[in-house]
């Protein structure tokens, strides 16, 4: 087992309720490394094309990263990947908070959920033993009680509990999962996928750090970081949050407002960061807010999160539910021309509340509320709701109803693009989708090379799958350590900011599968550069990681995503952006900036071109996929195609990972409700069976072939009612 | 000459707290907005607003000006 890693991996079948744990190769870690490209394998190997996503064959792919557990700051972060229900392309998203660590602490590097389960059940991991329980008295039940009751029930405030709140459950298409009440794996509607599969909530807890290789290089790196917060680019985004960046967007006319109609908001001081920070953060009041108003990740030095709280009033908010990042301070307040901090806190809680993405949930609402004031839909259609730009108890009343799957509530819950389609009446018009999905607050018309990157990236529009237009400029020394070295004027989308964009986005990819935290590692501003972050990697793994291995990491899995969406017959005509973006701008810095519909296909031709993908499909290439060890994806010389998975799945079989272990779960299926804290201790208790379970490295694979023996008996036929007390025990 | 000033986000910490970012500098005349940074202690990416225009690091500044700084909005997320 490579060292940085717990070398497991857990199964579940939520249909037939058996699970066993895969140990993979050292080869299987080093080529994908985590996050991701890891869950991706998976689905690649055992989805078909055309799966229903809401459907049992749906895989729900779960993994944190190489360096996850470890001391470093950024690290805490977990990846989720599954067909989309809100693009019917693949879904990907990222989350952090504690969860991530918590689990490789619990003794597994990802979880891969198939299946259905008959009803609704949450996972139960500890310290490598797992079980199914019924969550019947969870469902219908907000993120925050599901989190007390998890606690209560398990008798320990220390695990850490991943959920889908209502909206997963109401199959909103763009629900999240939510960890910590506040945290989320938010786009794509991934919590949806969890819904459909009737899975509530996975709570973990683990007692067992991961081994590092090189515990004083990585420890060298973990105090430089830490020494480095205050002087470096990080610094106010750990202070006030990614919202301090409202007033350098609405500046930059990069503030998308009344449903990106505009770069510039005029009232964007009343939502900006700084007054978050001085009049809502928790301890405000007497000037405390860096003690109790701003949250961290595990184990991370920046500490961004917000902790807001609304006291009182018609948006009365606890602060459990976090506070509103950048993105949410758009989309909520500037896209639907809203001023009202605290509506839009409150707007934020629900999404927690209920587990929605923020940015789809806020878009979908601005683009209704256009919608209705251009005449396109009317009363008949909101159920009698006037909707109007600016109405801030509207909007914060459309949430709720969208979490509930509520009247009107009930079409946004499916999102604009098919809420558009469902109504027609020309309401596509005023669209801000790539992919079916909503974009970010970030505009192609103010940074043209997200232009070229919503359109795309493989699952819809996204702000954080590459590194934006000006840092180019502003960074030469980081840009040349991933062979960028040629910045371009503002407003360009030549062939080298195409270039830019493809590279940065090989290394965001290289983030999301290594699985850290973009503003804590990344080509420019963030606080460690790319070739610390292959440092961290070495120190942590033992392996000579370089910084073009990285790139290659994140090039394979760009193209298992992109193999994914060919396979359904997804490509080329799909890379599109929404017309409103070839459109000009109205006020502001960027009034009149537009995207040009030629130069924009014409970048798309070069992407292509540069990312050795076939130019009329848009699909990668055999070649390029057997370049990067992917050959497992060609079928009959094609780049994995429209064709049913079944004979993918064995090629892969071949080459990739081997289910080496089964091990026996300690529930046979679904626990039986059972009183809370009164149950018998099983015969097995989890923290007994776990007391040998971290070997010094030397004698580790030994323990672990010993292991995959004994594992091989045939599991028990406990019932899971015997098996809940054992984390008292600890 | 004087020069009023207000700073964004991150880059109020230049300036005591009470002040939340306003305050005026005293500048030698015919300072530029590179002067301004350098004696603010500037050291990121910034963009510089004078009278609401924005304006280079080598623009002249004059008495009385109204200087707006921001940070540069960079990457993925900021």
């Amino acid at each position: 087992m490579p060292y940085g890693y717990t070398g497991k991996i857990l199964h579940v079948d939520l249909t037939t309720g058996k699970m066993h744990v895969e140990q993979p190769l050292p080869d299987f870690y080093r080529r994908y490394m985590g996050g991701s490209a890891m869950g991706m394998h998976y689905l690649l190997r055992d989805m078909r094309a055309g799966t229903d996503p809401l459907g049992a064959d749906n895989v729900l792919a779960l993994f944190n990263g190489l360096l996850t557990g470890t001391a470093i700051s950024g690290q805490s972060r977990m990846t989720a990947v599954a067909k989309s229900p809100l693009t019917g392309c693949i879904g990907d998203s990222q989350g952090g908070g504690f969860f991530p660590a918590e689990l490789k602490f619990a003794g597994f590097d990802g979880i891969v959920l198939r299946g259905q389960s008959p009803r609704p059940v949450y996972l139960w991991i500890k310290d490598g033993e797992f079980e199914l329980r019924d969550a019947s008295h969870l469902w219908g039940r907000i993120t925050g009680d599901v989190e007390d009751t998890l606690h209560a029930e398990l008798d320990d405030k220390r695990v850490e509990v991943l959920q889908i709140g209502p909206a997963g459950e109401n199959l909103v298409r763009y629900a999240a999962i939510m960890s910590m009440s506040n945290r989320a794996n938010g786009r794509t509607g991934l919590g949806a996928v969890m819904g459909s599969k009737k899975l509530k909530a996975i709570a973990v807890r683990g007692t067992h750090k991961p081994e590092v290789a090189d515990k004083a290089s990585l420890l060298e790196l973990t105090k430089w970081g830490a020494k480095t917060v205050p002087a470096s680019d990080v610094a106010g985004l750990g202070k006030y949050g990614t919202a301090e960046v409202v007033s350098g967007q609405h500046r930059a006319g990069g503030l998308p407002t009344r449903n990106f109609n505009s770069g510039s908001f005029d009232d964007w001081e009343k939502i900006d960061g700084t007054t978050l920070y001085d009049t809502r953060l928790k301890g405000a009041e007497n000037g405390q807010q860096d003690r109790f108003g701003r949250d961290t990740c595990y184990s991370c030095a920046v500490r961004c999160k917000r902790v807001s709280e609304v006291a009182e009033g018609p948006y009365k908010t606890e602060h459990r539910y976090g506070g509103p990042e950048y993105e949410t301070l758009a989309t909520f307040g500037s896209y639907c021309a809203i001023d009202d901090l605290d509506a839009i806190i409150r707007a934020n809680a629900l999404c927690n509340m209920y587990g929605m993405d923020t940015i789809s949930c806020g878009a979908t609402i601005a683009w209704a509320m256009e919608c209705f004031e251009k005449g396109r839909i009317g009363l008949e259609d909101t159920g009698g709701l006037t909707l109007r730009f600016g109405d801030a108890a509207m909007m914060v009343k459309l949430t709720e109803m969208i979490g509930k799957r509520e009247g009107f509530g009930a079409l946004l819950a499916e999102g604009s693009a098919r809420a558009a389609a469902i109504i027609g009446r020309g309401t596509d018009e005023f669209l801000i989708t790539s992919k079916g999905q909503e974009a970010p607050a970030h505009m192609p018309q103010v940074k043209r090379s997200l232009a070229l990157v919503y359109a795309a990236n493989p699952f819809g529009a996204d702000h954080q799958s590459h590194e934006h237009d000006p840092s180019y400029e502003s960074y030469p020394v980081r840009m040349a350590q991933i062979g960028l070295d040629k910045p371009q004027e503002k407003l360009a989308l030549n062939e080298e900011i195409v270039r830019y964009a493809m590279v940065t986005q090989h290394l965001y990819s290289a983030l999301d599968s290594i699985n850290v935290c973009q503003f804590v590692f990344g080509p420019a501003w963030q606080l460690y550069d790319t070739e610390q972050l292959a440092q961290a990697a070495s120190a942590v793994t033992g392996w000579p990681i370089t910084v073009p291995e990285l790139l290659e990491v994140g090039e394979r899995r760009l193209n298992m995503l992109r193999a994914f969406n060919a396979r359904e017959g997804i490509g080329r005509e799909s890379d599109t952006l929404p017309k409103k973006f070839m459109k000009p701008l109205s006020g502001g810095t960027s009034d009149g900036y537009m995207i040009d519909s030629n130069q924009f296909e014409a970048a798309l031709d070069t992407y292509y071109r540069l990312c050795e993908w076939d130019a009329v499909t848009g699909y990668p290439t055999p070649a390029k996929l057997n370049s990067l060890g992917l050959g497992w994806l060609v079928v009959n010389g094609k780049p994995a195609a429209a064709k049913g998975a079944s004979d993918r799945s064995t090629a892969a079989k071949k080459a990739g990972a081997k289910k080496q272990a089964v091990k026996k779960p300690i529930a046979k299926k679904v626990a039986a409700k059972k009183p809370a804290l009164k149950t018998p201790v099983a015969k097995k208790p989890i923290a007994k069976a776990k007391t040998a379970a971290k070997p010094k490295p030397a004698v580790r694979k030994r323990a672990a072939q010993a292991k995959a023996v004994a594992k091989r008996r045939p599991a028990a036929k406990k019932t899971a009612t015997k098996s809940k007390p054992a984390a008292r025990k600890r | 000459m004087r020069v009023e000033l207000r700073l964004h986000g991150g880059l109020r910490e230049l300036l005591p707290a009470a002040a939340r970012g306003r305050g005026e500098l005293e500048l030698v005349p015919g300072a530029a907005v590179a002067d301004l940074l350098a004696q603010l202690g500037v050291q990121r990416k910034v963009v510089v607003a004078c009278n609401d225009a924005e304006v280079p690091a080598t623009h002249a500044l004059q008495d009385g000006d109204k200087i707006a700084i921001f940070s540069a909005v960079s990457g993925g997320q900021i």
